[in-house]
């Protein structure tokens, strides 16, 4: 357990070890021994950090895999690859991942200045990102059926920090299920585009709630940057 | 941003004018609903009079910055019975739209051949298969997100089927969005650019400010943003998010003072209905 005062605060360096079961401390925030959720959490929507030129080079130490899938799917060497390479990359490396998702990670990583494509700093980030969500989402399908159910995104929920109410999860899983909740099971893409949700509109939410109380104030703008940029109305 | 009016002080939907003033005194709640469509429409159907003084009402006033929404154009569409929101009836029970309804006498013929066309197993319900069916007949395709998003604004719940009286409503609705997106559509392209977007919301009564104009267009152009402009369908599927979000908003904003405070868990359940549709 690191200080009390960082109940709330986010950890960004990711152990991967640690999925102890924590204290039920907090409606959202359960403890900050536990693995952090992947990526972090910077006060834009970027996840990535960013050079603040729109070209980018893979960071050093990026694995030999990551930038072989990159440069596989970057035919034309432009440095930077659309929604459909990054769905074949990303689909030869995790999972198939349906345009949706690729959509919202694509959105959540850009680059500011190339928001249309992916460079290699960004492909980095979200690569890592994504394997770190594999590794919860292994962790946490227990029966190793390649699914994950209810209730055990619950626990992957809460075991990366996130305390997410039964009615949230229920609305957020009427999305991927026809009717019953309790029978929904969510592929890898499915887990990872819940948890960006969670994750996301929880660190927002949580950096407007700067006294720890629970609830926060927003104004109508705030409030609507916080919600859109989670939104993906095309597939 | 050279045209935005009035610069920056204030966005969202004008709280300036204290409601009541336009509203003839409504209590605030009525007032939320002020439905894009509906000013016009002379007799709303039985059905649907409860609150009709304020559903009737032009949603203009929410507007506040801007002072033309050119009510005329937007009187001259859609003439017929019916635009009153039917959500607001449903608030007080979340199974409001399961209750087999009627067409209410009167109702435009129209209106019951294409729910009878569009309910083809003869329910008495339209689903959202059903519902994308029909509205893509009209020479326009609608992704069934939008048609969740249309029956989450009909029904305010979870429940993926629609009656006569919600349909009645939507059928209202959609030749309105239709004749607002026409009319900002200015030069024809079939497309609404951030410009036009903004005059149209603006329209609608809802005032954003340029960085939520940009997550719009980013979000809603169908070439994941490189046209910058956005068709039709994604139109009603991005005033549909605005009004819900906004109106939710408002909700919480009990004392008008352009910031709501919202529980954790409440900003969740608020929210996800518009990302999850």
């Amino acid at each position: 357990m690191s200080s009390s005062s960082g109940r709330y605060r986010y950890q960004p360096q990711y152990s991967p070890s640690a999925p102890q079961q924590p204290p039920y401390s907090s409606y959202y925030q359960t403890s900050t021994s536990n693995a952090p959720p992947p990526s972090n959490s910077s006060s834009n929507y970027n996840y990535a950090n960013v050079s603040s030129s729109g070209n980018s080079t893979f960071p050093p130490g990026t694995p030999q895999d990551v930038i072989t899938s990159f440069q596989m799917v970057d035919r034309d060497r432009s440095g930077f690859i659309d929604e459909r390479e990054l769905q074949q990359a990303l689909s030869s490396g995790f999972h198939h991942f349906n345009l949706r998702t690729i959509r919202l990670l694509m959105f959540l990583f850009k680059n500011p200045h190339q928001p249309l494509a992916v460079g290699p700093k960004e492909f980095a980030a979200l690569w890592s990102c994504l394997g770190q969500w594999r590794g919860i989402f292994e962790r946490y399908d227990k029966d190793r059926s390649g699914k994950i159910d209810p209730l055990e995104l619950r626990d992957a929920l809460y075991g990366i920090g996130y305390a997410v109410p039964g009615s949230v999860l229920q609305l957020l899983l009427s999305k991927y299920g026809d009717g019953s909740v309790r029978r929904v099971e969510l592929g890898f893409d499915s887990f990872v585009e819940c948890g960006l949700i969670i994750k996301g509109l929880t660190d927002k939410f949580k950096e407007k709630d700067t006294r720890y109380t629970g609830s926060a104030t927003l104004s109508y703008d705030a409030f609507m940057t916080m919600v859109l940029p989670f939104l993906v109305s095309y597939d | 941003m050279s045209g935005y009016p009035n610069q920056p002080t204030g966005y969202g939907y004008g709280y300036g004018a204290p409601p009541s003033s336009q509203y003839g005194a409504p209590p605030p709640s009525q007032s939320y609903g002020a439905p894009p469509s509906g000013q016009s429409y002379g007799a709303p159907p039985p059905g649907q009079s409860y609150n009709a003084s304020a559903y009737g009402q032009p949603s203009a006033p929410y507007a506040a910055p801007y002072s033309k929404p050119s009510k005329d154009e937007s009187h001259s569409h859609g003439g017929g019975g019916g635009g009153g929101y039917p959500p607001a009836a449903s608030y007080g029970s979340p199974f409001a739209s399961l209750v087999p309804s009627a067409f209410p006498p009167g109702t435009d013929p129209n209106v019951v051949a294409c729910f009878q066309m569009a309910d083809q197993d003869g329910s008495g319900f339209i689903d959202d298969k059903e519902l994308q069916r029909a509205l893509s007949s009209y020479n326009q395709s609608f992704s069934l997100r939008t048609v969740h998003l249309l029956m989450y604004h009909f029904t305010n719940s979870n429940v993926k089927k629609i009656g006569p009286k919600e349909f009645t409503s939507l059928f209202y609705s959609l030749q309105n969005w239709r004749s607002i997106f026409e009319r900002f559509d200015k030069d024809r392209s079939g497309k609404i650019d951030s410009m036009e977007l903004r005059d149209a919301l603006l329209s609608l009564g809802y005032a954003v400010s340029p960085v939520v104009l940009d997550l719009l267009v980013s979000k809603f152009d169908k070439t994941g943003g490189k046209s910058k402009a956005i068709e039709y369908d994604n139109f009603i599927e991005c005033s549909l998010t605005v009004k819900g979000l906004t109106d939710k908003f408002k909700e919480k904003d009990t004392a008008y003072t352009g910031s709501a405070t919202f529980s954790y868990e409440a900003f969740m359940l608020t929210v996800l209905p518009f990302l999850v549709a």
